[in-house]
């Protein structure tokens, strides 16, 4: 019953096998998961729906998160202890199965352009590793730059990997490392010329990179984050507004499943 | 394998009691990699309305103890392009289809089941009377046992598909509504419907919906439903439909030693998007497992 059918997109719901999960900043943790079917199948940019408990009705719902990273058929997770289910995440012991669904929704578009740029903030670092290391393999010959911001230097995750893939300049609002105030005033300072740009992090750090994006002609992809029930276009609930359209049924795009990567000027951010 | 798992709605039989709420399976089509539909006894369609609807602004769900909110505010495409993009390709699929509708009037439902009337294809339609995250319609008909039984007179006069009520749960004695619907013409009745509820964000002080209320599912609200399927089960003649919150096979039987003929799996399909299809093969090894030849025999078997 895995053999997914034609009009959807491949996806799986596999029960995986935990490798790690460990603290890798304040409150941050990285689960790696070894799951086959759903590496093989992944793009950057998509995610994947995780069951945080098995059999148990609270937390009644599957977990949202990126795919930080793809190494052969094991998957990295990036994700923050906010609350009961990622708590409950976070104390999950290596061994364990561990059902994941996905990998779900449209990821980032990988074109041929002159400078990649990822700009990511706190946790939407996230899809990003991934997304350079795609970036690196599919189009050696392109420039990348990996422009990162956190609010203090603590918070700046996991940075040897991004720096492996591509050069790293940094921002925190308390000028802790690298550039004292937003990435977006780094991107406006460092990125001369054609770019394409691909963002993820807080609502407002993405509409400054949007707004300057538009400004420059670049173009930009956003990668969101929404509450979801089910991940794969059913329940209707994570919803963000079309830009331009009116009050009828195109009013509103699903970040599960037209997402949660869209062209910046597709949507209201 | 002698059991025997196909119950009946009215003259619609169906090869086993295992359907899939509305709102809660898309099209069908989203599950495929993981159900396979033929075996299902009917997917019942996301509620479609005469005109198309943009749906409540976001955010529209959130999670609560062992349950969530939603108010999805009947996002749908509208009853014309529902027959013209939708229909074809749930016809492929192999399954029974069961069309949920909604209206703000007696004259919308009317002219929902009217067109609808005339489709092949749909084996059964649905009235929802009882959605609670509209700002008119829906509901007002669902509490209201004369307006209830207008709505069904209404379809029924313009169908001869079977006509399914779903019922609210937000009424004092949910049994009058039953009545009401049935003396009306209804072959069937469906319940619960979603709970009406709320959550506030403690640290901004708002609502966690944009549409402040919305309405609680999963397996947080299985004793009400349980309970009003019971009840019903008892006050009716007509076959009853049982859902809330089932996402077991130990519910599935419960619901039909309640009094339903048939259940409808929700908000379960979204933790589990394989859960319908293991079911239907759970049930029929449950049947033959305890010594039973029909499906039927479960059927208000609750022993008080």
């Amino acid at each position: 019953m895995t053999e997914a059918v034609s009009k959807v997109e491949l996806h799986y719901l596999e029960t995986g096998t935990i490798i790690a999960n460990k603290r890798v900043g304040p409150d941050t943790w990285c689960m790696t998961v070894e799951a086959p079917k759903i590496t093989a199948a992944a793009q950057p940019g998509q995610f994947v729906m995780v069951a945080v408990t098995q059999g148990a009705t609270d937390p009644l719902l599957r977990r949202p998160l990126s795919i930080h990273e793809i190494n052969k058929s094991r998957l990295g997770l990036l994700y923050r202890v906010v609350g009961k289910g990622t708590t409950l995440m976070a104390a999950l012991p290596e061994n364990q199965p561990i059902s994941l669904l996905g990998p779900l929704g449209k990821g980032f578009q990988i074109k041929s352009s002159p400078h990649h740029c990822l700009v990511g903030g706190g946790l939407g670092v996230a899809p990003l590793l991934y997304l350079g290391q795609e970036i690196r393999q599919q189009r050696p010959d392109e420039q990348i730059s990996i422009l990162l911001g956190a609010r203090t230097r603590s918070e700046l995750l996991l940075l040897e990997q991004y720096e492996a893939v591509a050069p790293v300049s940094l921002a925190t609002d308390d000028g802790s490392a690298g550039q004292h105030g937003f990435v977006t005033e780094l991107l406006a300072r460092k990125v001369r010329g054609k770019a394409t740009i691909y963002t993820c992090g807080p609502t407002p750090m993405m509409q400054g990179v949007a707004a300057l994006a538009r400004q420059r002609n670049w173009p930009c992809q956003v990668s969101l984050e929404a509450v979801m029930a089910c991940g794969m276009g059913a329940c209707l609930g994570c919803t963000v507004e079309r830009a331009g359209f009116a009050d009828n049924d195109q009013k509103y795009v699903h970040v599960c499943k037209d997402g949660p990567v869209f062209e910046a000027g597709e949507i209201w951010l | 394998m002698a059991v025997d798992t196909k119950v009946s709605i009215g003259a619609w039989q169906l090869a086993n009691p295992i359907m899939t709420a509305s709102g809660t399976f898309g099209y069908g089509e989203e599950f495929q990699p993981y159900v396979d539909l033929t075996s299902l006894g009917a997917i019942v369609v996301k509620g479609i309305s005469l005109h198309p609807r943009p749906g409540n602004a976001p955010p529209r769900v959130v999670e609560t103890a062992s349950g969530m909110l939603n108010a999805i505010g009947l996002q749908n495409v509208g009853v014309e392009r529902f027959i013209t993009e939708k229909m074809a390709m749930l016809r492929g699929l192999g399954v029974p289809v069961v069309v949920n509708i909604l209206g703000d009037s007696l004259e919308d439902y009317r002219e929902l089941a009217a067109r609808l009337a005339v489709i092949d294809d749909i084996a059964a339609i649905e009235v929802n009377i009882s959605c609670p995250n509209v700002k008119k319609g829906g509901v007002a008909f669902g509490t209201d046992a004369a307006m209830a039984a207008r709505v069904t007179e209404a379809v029924c006069a313009v169908t001869r598909k079977p006509v399914i009520i779903k019922l609210s749960p937000n009424v004092t004695d949910v049994t009058e509504i039953a009545r009401a619907v049935e003396a009306a013409g209804a072959t069937a009745v469906s319940l619960i419907n979603t709970l009406i509820g709320m959550a506030i964000d403690i640290k901004t002080g708002r609502p966690k919906l944009a549409n402040i209320m919305g309405g609680l599912s999963g397996p947080a609200i299985k004793p009400v439903a349980l309970r009003m399927v019971y009840q019903v089960a008892r006050a009716v003649k007509i076959p009853v439909i049982g859902i809330g919150g089932i996402s077991c096979l130990a519910d599935v039987v419960e619901f039909m030693m309640a009094g339903a003929t048939a259940v409808q799996i929700g908000t379960a399909n979204f933790i589990n998007p394989a859960l319908s299809g293991a079911l239907v093969s759970e049930f029929a090894d449950y049947l033959e497992k305890s010594g039973r030849q029909s499906a039927t025999e479960l059927i208000g078997s609750v022993r008080v």
